[in-house]
């Protein structure tokens, strides 16, 4: 799930290289801590939280067969 | 991967990368899924398919209509400027054609319902281009009026009785 949301998140940003995801595991659900350049905080978070939002969703559907509930949080 | 857009722009190859690479992210987690892309005149259809491809239906295709927004930033972000609507439609299963035809007779069974008791009928929350489908169907049927309220994801069509 790491590897998903750093390929998302690369391609919203404009320093990719700055992004970086770490994954905090717990019983059933799982905090991907999600860090990109400050002046690309925006990108990722997107208009009214738009994109924030479609990631996580994302997330969440991709999580069906491993049956876990993973949470997005973005730090800068 | 099953197409490659026909005219290779920069911004659209990088797309077609992105896919390949969330096939490939996806399948780690046990989601077997493909992308087709088909290139039309100035938009990109691409359409899911696969055994796992369901997940993107699910709760309203919320999955789908994720993707998707996703995909226009990152084509938007690859094609160097903001552009105003970046047309790239994702589809699954014939899921936007089905859900039109829903829409289609939701408006037609709220808007008879309006006419007949003259009262105004709220419908529940909608995306844009799902209110958009639902003006244009009532617009057809006459006799009623239609107009948008709420903020974001709670924004509802509202049809009430056109004053002619």
């Amino acid at each position: 799930m790491k590897e998903l949301l750093e390929l998302i998140a690369k391609q919203l940003v404009d320093n990719p290289d700055k992004v970086a995801v770490t994954e905090v595991g717990g019983e059933q659900t799982t905090v991907l801590e999600l860090r990109v350049a400050q002046q690309d905080l925006g990108k990722v978070i997107g208009k009214q939280g738009r994109t924030a939002h479609a990631i996580r969703t994302i997330l969440n559907a991709a999580g069906m067969k491993v049956k876990k509930r993973f949470v997005l949080e973005i730090l800068e | 991967m099953t197409a490659v857009p026909a005219d290779g722009s920069e911004a659209r190859r990088s797309l077609v990368e992105f896919l390949s690479g969330l096939e490939k992210r996806l399948g780690d987690l046990d989601l077997r899924v493909s992308f087709a892309v088909e290139c039309k005149d100035e938009h990109l259809k691409i359409d899911i398919t696969g055994d796992d491809s369901d997940c993107f239906l699910q709760r309203k295709a919320e999955a789908l209509d994720a993707l998707q927004h996703i995909l226009r930033r990152a084509l938007e972000k690859h094609a160097g400027a903001p552009t105003m609507e970046v047309p790239v439609i994702l589809d699954s299963h014939g899921y936007r054609k089905t859900r039109e035809t829903e829409l289609r007779e939701m408006a037609r069974i709220a808007s008879e319902r309006v006419r007949k008791t003259g009262t105004p009928v709220t419908l529940d929350p909608l995306n844009p281009y799902e209110r958009r489908i639902v003006h244009l169907a009532c617009q057809e049927h006459g006799g009623v009026a239609t107009h948008s309220s709420g903020d974001g994801f709670c924004r509802r069509v509202v049809i009430t009785p056109s004053a002619g």
